[in-house]
């Protein structure tokens, strides 16, 4: 089940702090790989479109992703 | 002699020792308008077994390569790959020379040549592999592989949306889109507006990527659901739903593309693998 707010903290701080990565590279990735379907579920939620932005896995998702004009002109 | 007029050196002395040759790897990236640095030349070569055997022999038959010597290095599948020392770097770095017989990523040599570009680098025309070649050639097991994916694929989306005046240029643009510049751009330019032309281009389009760009903006007849790659398969229904353009729609591709990277990554490991254990078909 997720969680349409986020988790309250920080997800990547959380697997970093289990020890069960080493940076936050690798936290990163980890809790992208590990909740990657869950975009599915949030996709479909009544998130307004500031709230799905907002969500740490959305955030984390398309900041890895490929990137935008607005990217380009910062 | 800067990398490049020294790159362009190597292409010269491997075409004057009869062996036909595209550039790769990172001199191509930068070819291709990627800002970054390199070291290492890395090229397909058109060889038969037998020649491919004696190149070491070979090499040293050109003066470049004679002047510092060729020394071979380790490779995990001699029969397709080989690296050579050549020399030193400034920096007292290896000079290395990694050439490729057959490419596991990669369609054989006469078709890549037949797509290849060609052009000035360095002090003379050099050739080199074709975009989207170069692309597939970078979908490998290493992360900074995939970071050069990123960028070339925003330099191939722009050249194609450049180039889509006509109708089939629009469809061609569509069919390949795989940055989100690129949708973006086709977006703002109405190129997605109609969606009997995304339809054609869904047809057309082998990539999940592309087909997650697509599908939100084609007619609901251009595709039947569940037969693409496996990546789009688990995300189609819900990109079916998504308005395009948006966040949502956006996050859906990045999922798409992180799951086609992931099983790209496994594939060429996997591939490695076997090739190391001695599996291979040489």
């Amino acid at each position: 089940m997720i969680s349409h707010e986020g988790d309250g903290d920080d997800p990547v701080a959380r697997i970093l702090l289990a020890g069960e990565a080493r940076t936050v590279d690798e936290a990163e990735e980890l809790y992208l790989d590990r909740h990657l379907m869950d975009v599915v579920d949030l996709v479909r939620s009544p998130l307004s479109d500031a709230e799905f932005r907002r969500h740490p896995l959305i955030a984390l998702l398309l900041a890895r992703g490929s990137r935008g004009h607005e990217d380009s002109l910062k | 002699m800067t990398s490049e007029t020294r790159l362009a050196a190597v292409a010269t002395a491997l075409d004057s020792l009869g062996l036909r040759a595209l550039v790769m790897g990172g001199h191509a990236v930068r070819f291709h308008g990627v800002d970054r640095s390199t070291v290492d030349y890395d090229f397909c070569l058109a060889t038969g077994r037998a020649e491919w055997s004696s190149l070491g022999d070979l090499l040293p038959r050109s003066p470049l390569f004679a002047a510092a010597g060729v020394i071979e290095g380790p490779s995990w599948r001699p029969g397709s790959f080989r690296r050579f020392v050549i020399g030193s770097l400034p920096d007292h770095r290896e000079e290395r020379l990694e050439v490729w017989r057959r490419n596991h990523l990669l369609a054989p040599f006469e078709e890549l040549f037949a797509r290849r570009a060609e052009g000035t680098y360095g002090d003379r025309t050099v050739r080199f592999l074709g975009l989207d070649d170069l692309i597939r050639s970078k979908e490998t097991e290493r992360e900074d592989d995939w970071r050069d994916v990123g960028l070339l694929e925003e330099i191939a989306d722009e050249r194609r949306l450049v180039a889509a005046g006509s109708p089939s240029g629009r469809v061609n643009a569509l069919a390949a889109l795989r940055s989100r510049r690129g949708a973006e751009r086709a977006r703002a330019e109405g190129l997605l507006a109609d969606p009997a032309v995304v339809s054609s281009a869904l047809v057309a389009a082998t990539n999940p990527i592309t087909q997650a760009y697509l599908l939100p903006s084609a007619a609901r007849a251009g595709r039947a659901e569940g037969q693409g790659h496996p990546a789009l398969r688990s995300l189609e229904s819900a990109l079916r739903e998504v308005p395009p353009g948006g966040e949502r729609h956006f996050a859906l591709v990045e999922a798409v593309r992180r799951l086609y990277r992931r099983d790209a990554m496994a594939s060429d490991r996997a591939d490695k693998e076997r090739e190391a254990g001695g599996s291979g078909e040489e």
